[in-house]
C-alpha cells in the first residue's frame, strides 16, 4: 500500500531533493542531506540522505562519499546508477529501487539513500549503526552456573546469538513485519524436521490476522494470538536467554523474535514449563529434581496455605492436634477481627509491600521491605490487631509465591479466590476451587496442544522431564505431543 | 429468603453467560427451550423459598413400585 | 461439534470414580451383616452377563452410543421414547447424587448450612465441567483417581490398629439367603449403574472390546468397595454397623495415631465429595446428550445449564429428611431393573431379530 502515491521520482536531482524534504517536514534536523559531485566529471552529481544517530558515519564517509568523489568515472549517460552500484560504492549490502515507499522505509531504518542526476532509480545502502546495549545477563533470569548471554534489543544480534548455538542448516528463519505504525520486524525460527508443521501453519495464520497499531513487546502479540485469551495462564513462553531458546527449539518448539525487545516468545507452551528452569540441566540431576519438586510444591503451597489455614481454624478445628490448636487460640485472644478478615488484610498488605519494593530504587527498596515486614508485622501483632500465626501464614504464602516469577500473576489471583471460597464452605470450598482450577487447566490448549500434556500420562518417557529431571542418558525421546521426530539421543549412551 | 437471593444471582449469571449469546446467534428453538426450563426452575425456587411444600416425585414412585411388587 | 476423544484409561477412571462415587455414602451397608464381602463377590459375578449384553450391543453398532443404537433398533418413535425414559433416569440419578452429597455434608460437617448452598456449588462446578466437554471430564478423573485411591488406602492402613478380626466371624451364620439378597442390592447399586457409560462409548478412541473395558473397571471398583467394606466391618463391628448412617466416615473418624493424627475424617469426606462430583458430572453429561438428541440440538453443551438448575431443584424437594433418603435404597433395585437390564436386553434381542430378518443394516 503506497503512502506516497502523489510523489514520484524524477530525473532531476533537485526535484527529488525537494520531494524528500517535503516528506520529512522541512525542520527535521535529524535528516541530513549531502550533495556532492565527482572530481573528474562535473556532470555526475549525487545526493545522499540519512538520519543522524542511526547511521555509521565511517561507512558513509569512506565507502560512499569517498569512492564516488574520487574515482575517475567515464562519462556514461545511461546506467549511471548501475555503474555506481556495481563498481564504485564499497558496501556489502545495497540494492537499487524506484519505489518511494522502500526508500523512505530504508532511511527510517538507518540506511542511506542515494540519488543521482538524470536517473529514475535510487540506491539504498546499508549503513546501520546505532548505540545499543551490550550483551549481558538478563536481570530476572540469572543462573548459578551456565552461559551468561542475554538477548538485546536488536533483532539481527539476537538471531546471530541463536544461530551460533544451533549451527545447522535445518534452523530456518522466516521474516515478517508486524504493527501498522511501528512496522516492527519479527522473525519466526524453527528447526525443520523437528517442529510440528501444523503448529507452524497455525502461527502464520494467526500472525497474519493481527491488525494492530504498534507492537512494542512480545506480550502484544501474545495476547492477540493466544488460544484462551480469558485464562490467567499463559499459553506462550517468553525468555531473554539464547540457551533457553536453543533448548526449546531442539525440543520442537517455535520461537518468535521481535525487533526492539530482548524478550523472545516460544510456542507451544505447556503448564509444566513454568516449573522447568534451564539451570536444571546445568546442575546435577538429583539437585535439579529436588529443585523442581520444590517449585511445584511451592506453587501449590502459595495458593493454598491461606485457604487451608482458614478452613482448618475456622471450620474444621478437630483436625488440628490439640496442643497446636490451643496455642493458635491463645495467640488469637483479644483480636477483634475474624480470621478471614485478618488474612485478607494482611495478604493485601503483603502485595502492596512487594509492589512498592519493586518500583523503588534498589537501596530504598531493601530498607522498605525490611521496615515494612518487621515493623508493621510485629507492631500489628503487639497491638493485637492481627494474631502471630496469621503473619507466619501470609509470609510463607508470599515467599513461596515469589519462587517462580512467571507464575506470580496466577498465584496472587488464585490465592484470593481460594481464600474467598474457603471462607464460605471451609475445606469443601477449597476443594471446589481446586477442582475448578483443574477443570480450567485441563480444558485450555496452547496452539492445539493440550496444556497439561505431560502430566497425566504414565509413559515413562513422557514423565522423565516433568517432576524430576532425569539424567541425559535416560532422556531418549522428545515429548511426543510437540514433534514427530522422537529420537533425541541414541541408545546405550550410558556405557 | 436466602435461597431466592443466591439462586437469583446464580440464574442471572448464567442467563448472562449463556442466553444472551444464544439470542444473538438466532438459535430460536434452543433459546425457547432454555428460557422455559430456566423459568420453570426459578418458579420452583421461589415456591421453596416462600415455604410451599412441593410433593416429592420419589414418594409417588415409591408407592407405585411397592404396589407393583407387593412388598 | 467436534468429536471428543478419550483414551481407554480415562474411560476406565471415569467408570471407577463413578461407581465408587456415592457407594460409601449411601451404599446399603446398614443392611449387610458380616458377610458383605461375599455379597460383593457374588454381585460381581452376577454383573458379568449384564456387561456381556452391553458389550454385545455396542459391538453390533461400532462407534455409536446407546442413544443412537436405541433409535436404530426401535425405530424413530419408540427409540425417542426410550431415549426420553433414560434421560429421566439419568436426571433423577443426578438429583439423587446431589442430594446424597449435600445431605452428607450437612449431617457430618455443617449442620447449620442450608443444603441448597452446597447444591449451588455442586451445580456451578458440574456446569463448568460439562461445558468443558467429555475430554476434560476424562482427564480430570484420570488425574484425581490416583489421589482418591491413595487417600482411601492410607486411611485403611492408618486404621489398622483398630482392626478386630473376630468381627468377620462367624462366616455365613445366617446362610446364603441374606447374602444373595444383599448381592442383588449391590448389583443394582452401584455396579449396575455402569449402564450410563454405554451412552458415552462413542467417545472412546480405540476399538477395544466394551466387555473387557467394563469388566476391568468393574473388577477394580469391586476391589475398592470390597476393601473398604471389610475395613468398616473390622473396625466398627456388626451391631454398630447397622445403626450408623455413614460407616466409612465413622471408621475413619476413629483413627488415632499417637494423639497427633486424629479426627482426620474431613479428608475422607473430601474424597466422597470429589467422587460424588464426578458422578454428578457424568449424569449431567448424559442427560444433556439425551436432551440434545431429543430436541435435535446441535450441541449438548449449551443446554447443560438449565438441566443442572432443574437437577438442583429436584434434589431439594425430593426428600424431606435423611431417613427418607435411606429408605429409597430399599426399592431402588426394583426401580433400576428396567433401565439396567430389561431395556438393553430387549434392544439386543430386537436387534438380533431384525438383523436376522434382514430388516436392519449394520456396518461390520
Amino acid at each position: 500500500m503506497s503512502k506516497f502515491k502523489e510523489y514520484s521520482l524524477s530525473k532531476s536531482l533537485d526535484s527529488n531533493i525537494e520531494m524528500i524534504k517535503k516528506i520529512f517536514n522541512n525542520n527535521d534536523d535529524t535528516l541530513i542531506i549531502r550533495s556532492f559531485q565527482n572530481q573528474h566529471n562535473n556532470s555526475l552529481k549525487c545526493c545522499i540522505f540519512f538520519i543522524e544517530g542511526m547511521v555509521n558515519n565511517e561507512i558513509i564517509n569512506e565507502n560512499i562519499i569517498l569512492p564516488i568523489v574520487e574515482t575517475s568515472i567515464p562519462s556514461i549517460k545511461s546506467n549511471f546508477i548501475e555503474y555506481l552500484q556495481y563498481q564504485v560504492i564499497v558496501s556489502n549490502n545495497l540494492q537499487k529501487t524506484d519505489s518511494i515507499d522502500q526508500l523512505i522505509e530504508a532511511v527510517i531504518s538507518g540506511n542511506t539513500i542515494l540519488f543521482a542526476e538524470n536517473s529514475l532509480e535510487a540506491i539504498i545502502i546499508d549503513t546501520k549503526g546505532w548505540q545499543s546495549r551490550a550483551i549481558e545477563e538478563p536481570i530476572v533470569e540469572r543462573v548459578l552456573r551456565g552461559p551468561r548471554e542475554g538477548f538485546t534489543e536488536c533483532i539481527m544480534v539476537n538471531l546471530a546469538l541463536i544461530r551460533r548455538k544451533l549451527r545447522t542448516s535445518d534452523l530456518k528463519f522466516e521474516f515478517t513485519t508486524l504493527g501498522e505504525r511501528t512496522n516492527t520486524k519479527a522473525c519466526i525460527c524453527y528447526i525443520e524436521g523437528l517442529a510440528n508443521e501444523k503448529i507452524l501453519k497455525e502461527l502464520h495464520k494467526r500472525l497474519e490476522s493481527i491488525s494492530i497499531d504498534g507492537v512494542l513487546d512480545v506480550n502484544y502479540i501474545n495476547e492477540l494470538v493466544s488460544d484462551s485469551p480469558l485464562s490467567p495462564f499463559e499459553t506462550t513462553g517468553s525468555t531473554e536467554r539464547p540457551d533457553i531458546i536453543a533448548a526449546k527449539l531442539l525440543e520442537g518448539r517455535i520461537a518468535l523474535v521481535l525487533d526492539g525487545t530482548p524478550v523472545v516468545m516460544t510456542v507451544p507452551y505447556l503448564f509444566i514449563e513454568y516449573f522447568q528452569s534451564n539451570e536444571d540441566y546445568y546442575l546435577n540431576y538429583y539437585f535439579a529434581s529436588i529443585g523442581r519438586v520444590l517449585r511445584i510444591f511451592g506453587f501449590i503451597a502459595s495458593i493454598s496455605i491461606p485457604a487451608v489455614y482458614l478452613s482448618l481454624v475456622a471450620f474444621h478445628q478437630e483436625m488440628i492436634p490439640t496442643p497446636l490448636i490451643m496455642s493458635i487460640y491463645a495467640a488469637r485472644q483479644g483480636v477483634p477481627f475474624p480470621t478471614a478478615i485478618e488474612l485478607i488484610v494482611l495478604l493485601i498488605t503483603f502485595e502492596i509491600l512487594r509492589e512498592a519494593g519493586t518500583r523503588m530504587p534498589s537501596y530504598i527498596g531493601q530498607a522498605l521491605s525490611i521496615v515494612g515486614a518487621l515493623v508493621l508485622g510485629s507492631s500489628a501483632v503487639e497491638a493485637r490487631l492481627v494474631s502471630a500465626p496469621i503473619v507466619i501464614v501470609v509470609g510463607l504464602s508470599g515467599i513461596t509465591g515469589l519462587m517462580i516469577p512467571k507464575i506470580k500473576s496466577v498465584s496472587v489471583t488464585m490465592r484470593f479466590i481460594f481464600l474467598f471460597l474457603s471462607s464460605l464452605l471451609g475445606l469443601y470450598g477449597y476443594i471446589f476451587g481446586m477442582s475448578a482450577l483443574l477443570i480450567h487447566l485441563f480444558s485450555i490448549r496452547s496452539f492445539g496442544v493440550p496444556y497439561m500434556s505431560n502430566l497425566t500420562s504414565l509413559h515413562l518417557q513422557e514423565l522423565k522431564d516433568t517432576t524430576i529431571r532425569s539424567p541425559w542418558w535416560y532422556m531418549k525421546d522428545r515429548p511426543g505431543s510437540l514433534s514427530k521426530n522422537l529420537r533425541r539421543t541414541s541408545r546405550g549412551q550410558r556405557q | 429468603m436466602a435461597i431466592i437471593i443466591f439462586y437469583s444471582l446464580f440464574y442471572l449469571t448464567f442467563i448472562f453467560i449463556d442466553l444472551i449469546p444464544i439470542y444473538k446467534n438466532k438459535q430460536r428453538k434452543l433459546f425457547w427451550i432454555y428460557l422455559i426450563m430456566t423459568l420453570f426452575s426459578y418458579t420452583i425456587i421461589i415456591l421453596i423459598g416462600v415455604g410451599v411444600r412441593i410433593p416429592s416425585p420419589a414418594l409417588i414412585i415409591k408407592d407405585v413400585i411397592t404396589s407393583i411388587f407387593q412388598l | 461439534m467436534n468429536k471428543e476423544i478419550i483414551s481407554t484409561r480415562q474411560y476406565i477412571s471415569m467408570i471407577v470414580m463413578f461407581i465408587v462415587g456415592t457407594t460409601f455414602v449411601v451404599g446399603g451397608q446398614h443392611k449387610i451383616k458380616q458377610d458383605a464381602w461375599i455379597a460383593i463377590l457374588v454381585a460381581l459375578i452376577m454383573s458379568l452377563p449384564l456387561i456381556f449384553i452391553y458389550g454385545r450391543l455396542l459391538r453390533l453398532f461400532p462407534n455409536k452410543n446407546l442413544f443412537d443404537i436405541f433409535e436404530k433398533v426401535f425405530g424413530k418413535v419408540v427409540g425417542k421414547i426410550t431415549i426420553l425414559i433414560y434421560t429421566f433416569y439419568f436426571f433423577h440419578l443426578g438429583s439423587l447424587v446431589i442430594r446424597n452429597i449435600t445431605e452428607f455434608v450437612q449431617v457430618v460437617s455443617f449442620p447449620e448450612t442450608p443444603q441448597f448452598f452446597v447444591a449451588l456449588f455442586l451445580g456451578i462446578l458440574s456446569i463448568y465441567m460439562v461445558k468443558s466437554g467429555t475430554e476434560v471430564l476424562g482427564r480430570w478423573t484420570e488425574f484425581f483417581l490416583p489421589f482418591i485411591l491413595f487417600v482411601l488406602m492410607v486411611t485403611i492402613l492408618l486404621s489398622g490398629t483398630k482392626f478386630n478380626f473376630s468381627n468377620l466371624q462367624p462366616i455365613l451364620y445366617n446362610g446364603w439367603k441374606p447374602v444373595i439378597s444383599n448381592a442383588f442390592s449391590i448389583f443394582f447399586f452401584p455396579l449396575g449403574e455402569i449402564v450410563i457409560f454405554t451412552f458415552l462409548f462413542d467417545s472412546l478412541k480405540s476399538k477395544n472390546s466394551a466387555f473387557k473395558i467394563y469388566l476391568l473397571s468393574l473388577v477394580i471398583s469391586s476391589a475398592i468397595i470390597l476393601i473398604v467394606y471389610i475395613r468398616n466391618i473390622l473396625v466398627l463391628g456388626i451391631p454398630n454397623l447397622s445403626q450408623i448412617y455413614f460407616p466409612a466416615y465413622y471408621s475413619v473418624s476413629l483413627i488415632n495415631i499417637g494423639e497427633f493424627i486424629q479426627r482426620i475424617e474431613i479428608i475422607i469426606s473430601i474424597v466422597f465429595m470429589l467422587s460424588g462430583f464426578a458422578k454428578i458430572s457424568v449424569c449431567l453429561l448424559t442427560t444433556s446428550i439425551g436432551v440434545s438428541k431429543l430436541f435435535k440440538l446441535p450441541d449438548y453443551k449449551q443446554i447443560c445449564a438449565p438441566i443442572s438448575f432443574l437437577m438442583i431443584n429436584l434434589s431439594i424437594i425430593i426428600y424431606s429428611s435423611t431417613m427418607e433418603m435411606f429408605e429409597w435404597l430399599e426399592i431402588y433395585e426394583y426401580y433400576a431393573l428396567p433401565f439396567q437390564i430389561v431395556l438393553p436386553l430387549i434392544a439386543l434381542i430386537t436387534a438380533r431379530i431384525r438383523i436376522w430378518s434382514g430388516n436392519l443394516k449394520v456396518e461390520s
